[in-house]
């Protein structure tokens, strides 16, 4: 009987040593002032702002070095516009192709799924109010490529704006990849298009290069 | 304007045969019509409030000729073309931002499917599917009351029990009383707390009885207590294991695990930049515009990010003022150290799980998995052999540690290696 008395106590001591951490700390810090500087963290709150908030904006109509701006507006004449001019700047070959496969499972694959067939896992859902249309339904099959990028970039009916996820060149890189799921062949189309323009091609392919920016969506 | 005579004299045999066909449609049933209206309207629009384009509830009501709604629906570009005098129709696309609805594939019986199931959108349902999920929530619900009417039983079967020893006790007490007179009891309700008082005496003789083992527990104790002084010492500054309450319960499992979107999705800027980014609530309206309502927490959840990005689900218009979400930080390495996601992400080509742990499995909160400690760097950076191979940012560099490591012949390299211990590495 005492000896089971003595075990509660012990018991409980245990408890109380292992047992007082508080989930909503993270515990005790050596040296505060060395982990944490007066500079603003990223995404803290700073009251040198009215709006509290320590992450800014780029100054308005401020443009990111070797970052061409998108020139059409989110509306149905820029997409018009954007399906009649846009062309992509990037040459066609198989390493691009995997790169914007890449880009396609990190950002489409959820919703458009594997072969492009709109039978993502996320509207498998009932929640979700539609159906994701398939790349190569009646609708799609013939969308240009100007379309294509813009709907990426400002997205189109239920799907939101990419723009700020996936940069200029990914988004390209893209568009080859879901022509290649249309079962279109991206090169062979791309060849022409930079006999006819080469020039032009390739400098755009240049700036469209060395972009590494985002946009802020 | 020739086009739109014609369509005039049109109209009224259009309309004659959209009612034969609902009228003579008996083949056509709510269920198909729900269908179709999944697979055709859904994307964009809802019965009873804005999605992309207008809430459909009431659109008969809203057009006067049915024939030119039958139109409308299955090409509402030609039809503006056709119809440059209809005011409301063109007044929809302005409101609507002039964004198209694409021609629908659709034939006239198909359309006045679609438009029977939004007259009663229920009718279908009941019979598809909601019936079985009515019985199995229905179920769901018994069961958690059932369980709390066990638990509130058993309390006061408990109270029951008690109230029934004490009064036990008291009518033992008062025969007691009754037997004994009342001075003689009271010497004896002495007496037991008396013996109460001496369990403090009993203890001692029982420790000089049994020293080895007083000793022993003693030992045990000293051990315990130093052990988890040394252990609180020891997590000073670690976080390991942190998992604080979030602003929103946001499951890494639902997302990342079940539905299987990428962890760059969300967090994109891991591969481009130092920081591994928080997504803003705007990214969070790319599936939750759709997805209005969770299977865990249903709409309260997801209404918050609402809240936060200033959206109205039932207007679908972003009207309110924007309201940042307040995350708590969980990984946060001390100012002192320098850490670069790309630079591992691409770079180290290093999997997001292997710094993070199993995030696909982790539910609400989230927690952190490693103790990001130096030792933790270290001991990864000394072990770790760099991905070099097929790794186009290490061709020049590993052509140069081979020839340097001829005579050696190594060919893989450690983080180490390429001078990954440096201090100034991550401290400067």
């Amino acid at each position: 009987m005492k000896s089971l008395k003595n075990l509660i106590l012990m018991s409980f001591i245990g408890i109380l040593a292992t047992g007082c951490s508080d989930p909503n700390s993270p515990g005790l810090e050596y040296m505060p002032d060395m982990y944490r500087d007066p500079s603003i963290g990223t995404y803290e709150e700073s009251e040198l702002f009215p709006d509290g908030l320590g992450s800014r904006l780029p100054a308005e109509g401020s443009i990111p070095r070797g970052f061409t701006p998108y020139p059409y507006d989110d509306d149905a004449e820029g997409y018009k516009a954007a399906g009649e001019e846009l062309k992509n700047p990037l040459t066609f070959n198989e390493d691009v192709l995997k790169e914007g496969k890449q880009v396609y499972e990190n950002f489409c694959i959820h919703c458009h799924g594997k072969k492009g067939g709109g039978d993502g896992l996320v509207p498998q859902h009932d929640e979700w109010p539609g159906v994701v249309p398939a790349y190569d339904s009646d609708n799609l099959i013939d969308l240009p490529e100007g379309k294509i990028f813009h709907s990426i970039t400002y997205g189109k009916g239920l799907m939101g704006a990419h723009k700020g996820q996936i940069s200029q060149e990914d988004r390209w890189k893209l568009v080859f990849y879901v022509q290649s799921l249309q079962g279109k062949e991206p090169g062979q189309k791309m060849t022409e298009n930079n006999e006819a323009n080469e020039n032009g091609a390739d400098e755009k392919l240049e700036s469209a290069g060395s972009i590494d920016q985002t946009e802020e969506v | 304007m020739l086009l739109s005579k014609v369509w005039n004299k049109q109209a009224p045999v259009l309309l004659f045969v959209a009612v034969v066909f609902s009228l003579s449609s008996a083949n056509v049933t709510a269920q198909d019509g729900a269908k179709l209206y999944k697979t055709h309207c859904a994307s964009c629009h809802k019965i009873d409030g804005r999605l992309v384009g207008p809430a459909l509830g009431g659109v008969q009501d809203r057009w006067d000729d049915e024939g030119n709604l039958v139109a409308w629906i299955k090409n509402s570009q030609q039809y503006l073309k056709d119809n440059p005098g209809d005011d409301y129709a063109h007044g929809l696309f302005e409101e609507y931002n002039k964004s198209i609805m694409p021609p629908m594939p659709i034939n006239d019986e198909e359309v006045s499917a679609i438009l029977a199931y939004i007259v009663n959108p229920d009718e279908g349902k009941e019979d598809a599917e909601g019936g079985e999920k009515m019985v199995a929530q229905s179920d769901v619900e018994q069961d958690d009351d059932a369980t709390t009417y066990w638990l509130l039983g058993f309390i006061i079967l408990l109270l029951i029990i008690i109230k029934v020893l004490w009064d036990v006790k008291a009518s033992v007490k008062g025969l007691l009383r009754d037997v004994k007179g009342e001075e003689e009891f009271a010497a004896l309700d002495e007496q037991v707390d008396d013996e109460g008082k001496s369990f403090g005496r009993a203890l001692k003789e029982w420790a000089g009885a049994n020293k080895a083992l007083v000793t022993l527990a003693g030992v045990a104790l000293l051990v315990i207590g130093l052990s988890a002084v040394y252990s609180g010492i020891m997590s000073i500054g670690v976080y390991e294991g942190y998992a604080p309450d979030q602003p929103i319960k946001f499951s890494h499992k639902i997302h990342a695990g079940e539905n299987e979107i990428s962890c760059v999705y969300c967090h994109h800027s891991a591969e481009k930049g130092k920081h591994s980014n928080i997504p803003s609530a705007k990214l969070c309206m790319n599936c939750h515009k759709g997805i209005q309502e969770g299977d865990q927490y249903g709409k309260e959840e997801i209404a918050k990010i609402y809240e936060a990005v200033g959206y109205n689900p039932q207007t679908a218009e972003y009207d309110g003022p924007e309201k940042p979400i307040k995350w708590i930080r969980i990984h946060n390495l001390p100012n002192l150290s320098y850490f670069n996601h790309s630079q591992h992400v691409v770079a180290g080509e290093i999997e997001c799980q292997e710094c993070h742990g199993p995030v696909e499995e982790f539910g609400y909160p989230m927690h952190q998995h490693s103790s990001l400690t130096m030792g933790w760097c270290i001991n990864c950076h000394r072990e770790t052999d760099v991905k070099m191979n097929g790794n186009e940012y290490y061709d020049k560099l590993h052509a140069q540690l081979v020839e340097k490591y001829k005579e050696e012949g190594i060919e893989k390299f450690t983080v180490e290696q390429i001078g990954g211990l440096e201090c100034a590495k991550c401290h400067y």
